[in-house]
């Protein structure tokens, strides 16, 4: 089975409606700068206001991590990722919004996700994945967003325990674990938003008991899920590009791809793979890595696996390897890890 | 020209009309009665040192008159750095012309502007002093004893997180208080008002819950925001009895207040929040007790156990 070429999205693709995160973020502005001028919060975005407000408007990747950029130059205070996040689910821009709204628990809301995940959250998609205790969700970069990748999960999880929190009208002990450093003045938005966090982790990824997957909301209409999932036609269906590798890497990780086999996969030669990925900010090596060490993290500190266990798991020759390999991921040998 | 944006010109206009004149006649003087030096004469240092100072003493006009309010204490400041602008801008013309005549006009110039210039500026400061111990009184519940422009935050005019350990270590550092007190309010389902009434409403209600609980805290504590819908109260000098009493307070205090969100449609839209509260209470002469008294008092918001730690 190959991958072919309408199956993702590049970064310079013009795919996603211009109603989206944009507006959501461009009224935000609006709010707390006062009276600024839009064609001085536009400019240097490459992108009209006019033309945002067309109903058949799709703009790039690219084009919405500039704006995004700007809108953090013009507006540099802590709180923003929050204000975005806040607003993002369920949303009224994506057909597949009401889903969340009509869901009977977080179970079908991960489903809604799992389907739409293009669509609900083209920049930043989640994965999913559940065992006996948890449920946790991964936060991927799906095009390569570089500096912008602090706030863009920042706002991405406050925005998902926030959608939740308004679905089921409780609190839930939601766990986050976040690859950046939180620097002393936003600490208290990010405990206030996230909860219970810890920063500088390998992974950006959180936790929830696996309890709360059934808890039944309030607001959920199977009726009207069913009615509305009938005639639904997502506007975008396909992931960004690193999201479908990774997504690639994850799904074999027990055959340790390489990146001829990569390419395989995707019908195109190694160099074509390897420019693309280069296009989007980052390399083959670090993607394989990042697939292994989530997996690794998860055998050690969720299953208690042994170092040898997690190394053929992996495919690697020996332990050694492993453990170097393991070191070079984030810094710490595994057993150094685990008493962390 | 934008009116708007060079509002402050007008406003003042006849003082910087007065200073203009003055400068003029300086000139005129200086070109009247002065003969101008060659130019192996002039001392490039001295144009330099008496030049800058001027513009110098030019800009803290500026600033005075973009900063403040009119009024006697503005006025008094303004014309005293305008009799040393006077002062320095002779200084600055002697480099340029010498005075043939026997009379130090020139002199008489820059020894009269300037002490009266000095005078002036005393008499400004004195006032500006008890000026600001009028607006210490009415910013004291936001303030407490520092003053940190940087964090004040832009929705509630209150100061922001990392303000607060400030104001705590302060409070640590003052020998009378011997424990301090620190309760966090979170508004109850924040997020959900949010979302029925919108964000703007939102911004609106954080602001009324400033006021009323401005009201409400005692007179020597402190009020800040934390982050978004979580604002901390200082309490210097409070046992945890005490401080739970004052916690309380504001709580049914907010619990009664009705805040009112009106659009078009209804004509009464009375509404009723709740606040839940942590608190953590702190010796101030333990220090490392104090770093985590923030983590504290949101660690008891979090688990809704109403409990202190000692």
């Amino acid at each position: 089975m190959y991958i072919n070429r309408n199956q993702y999205q590049e970064r310079h693709h013009k795919c996603h409606p211009a109603q989206g995160q944009v507006l959501l973020l461009l009224d935000i502005l609006r709010l707390r700068l006062g009276e600024k001028p839009l064609d001085e919060i536009f400019s240097g975005t490459g992108l009209f206001y006019q033309d945002l407000l067309m109903p058949n408007t799709l703009i790039s990747a690219e084009q919405i991590f500039k704006f995004f950029k700007k809108a953090k130059r013009l507006y540099p205070q802590d709180d923003l990722p929050f204000l975005l996040g806040h607003r993002l689910w369920p949303g009224h821009y994506s057909q597949s919004a009401p889903l969340l709204s009509f869901s009977q628990n977080l179970a079908q809301v991960i489903d809604v996700f799992t389907r739409f995940g293009p669509e609900l959250s083209p920049l930043l998609q989640p994965r999913f994945f559940c065992d006996n205790d948890h449920l946790y969700v991964q936060w991927i970069d799906a095009y390569g967003m570089e500096d912008l990748t602090d706030f863009m999960i920042q706002a991405h999880m406050s925005g998902f325990i926030s959608c939740v929190r308004h679905l089921s009208q409780e609190h839930w002990p939601w766990q986050c674990y976040l690859s950046h450093k939180i620097k002393t003045p936003s600490h208290a938005n990010v405990s206030v938003n996230l909860g219970q966090f810890e920063d500088k982790r390998p992974i950006n990824v959180m936790r929830l008991p696996i309890a709360y997957m059934q808890q039944a909301f309030s607001s959920a209409s199977p009726s009207l899920f069913f009615a509305h999932e009938k005639h639904l036609t997502p506007c975008l269906t396909q992931p960004g590009i690193l999201f479908k590798i990774y997504d690639v890497l994850f799904n074999n990780i027990d055959k340790d791809l390489s990146l001829n086999d990569l390419a395989n996969k995707f019908a195109m030669s190694p160099a074509t793979l390897k420019r693309k990925i280069k296009q989007h900010n980052s390399h083959y090596k670090h993607l394989d890595d990042h697939a292994k060490l989530s997996i690794a993290l998860y055998l050690f500190k969720e299953k208690a696996w042994e170092n040898q266990q997690v190394a053929s798991y992996l495919q690697f020759k020996d332990t050694a390897n492993f453990r170097r390999a393991f070191k070079r991921w984030c810094g710490l040998t595994p057993s150094q890890w685990k008493q962390a | 020209m934008d009116t708007k944006k060079h509002a402050w010109l007008w406003l003042h206009q006849k003082k910087l009309f007065a200073l203009m004149l003055m400068l003029c006649g300086v000139l005129g003087i200086n070109i009247h009665l002065g003969v101008l030096k060659v130019t192996s004469e002039i001392d490039w240092w001295d144009v330099f040192g008496e030049g800058g100072s001027a513009i110098a003493v030019g800009l803290w006009m500026t600033f005075i008159l973009l900063s403040r309010p009119m009024g006697k204490v503005t006025d008094l400041l303004w014309c005293g750095l305008a009799c040393l602008f006077v002062a320095l801008f002779q200084d600055f013309l002697d480099e340029f012309f010498k005075n043939p005549l026997p009379q130090h006009w020139n002199g008489w110039i820059e020894s009269g502007f300037m002490p009266i210039g000095i005078f002036t500026l005393s008499l400004g400061l004195y006032h500006w002093h008890k000026e600001q111990q009028a607006i210490n009184q009415q910013l004291k519940k936001r303030e407490g004893k520092i003053r940190q422009y940087q964090n004040i935050d832009q929705l509630t005019q209150l100061s922001q997180a990392d303000y607060i350990q400030q104001v705590l270590d302060t409070n640590q550092a003052d020998k009378r208080h011997k424990i301090q007190a620190i309760i966090m309010l979170d508004i109850c389902d924040f997020n959900r008002f949010n979302r029925r009434y919108g964000f703007v409403q939102g911004d609106k209600l954080l602001q009324d819950v400033t006021d009323a609980l401005l009201l409400c805290i005692p007179q020597d504590s402190t009020l800040c925001r934390y982050a978004a819908d979580r604002f901390a109260v200082v309490l210097p000098n409070c046992h945890a009895p005490a401080a739970h009493k004052v916690a309380q307070q504001l709580r049914e205090m907010i619990r009664h207040c009705c805040f009112r969100y009106c659009d078009e449609t209804s004509q009464d839209d009375c509404l009723y929040i709740d606040l839940s509260y942590g608190l953590a209470v702190g010796d101030a002469h333990q220090k490392d007790n104090l770093g985590n008294l923030i983590d504290q008092a949101n660690h008891t918001l979090r688990s809704k156990q109403y409990m202190t730690f000692a």
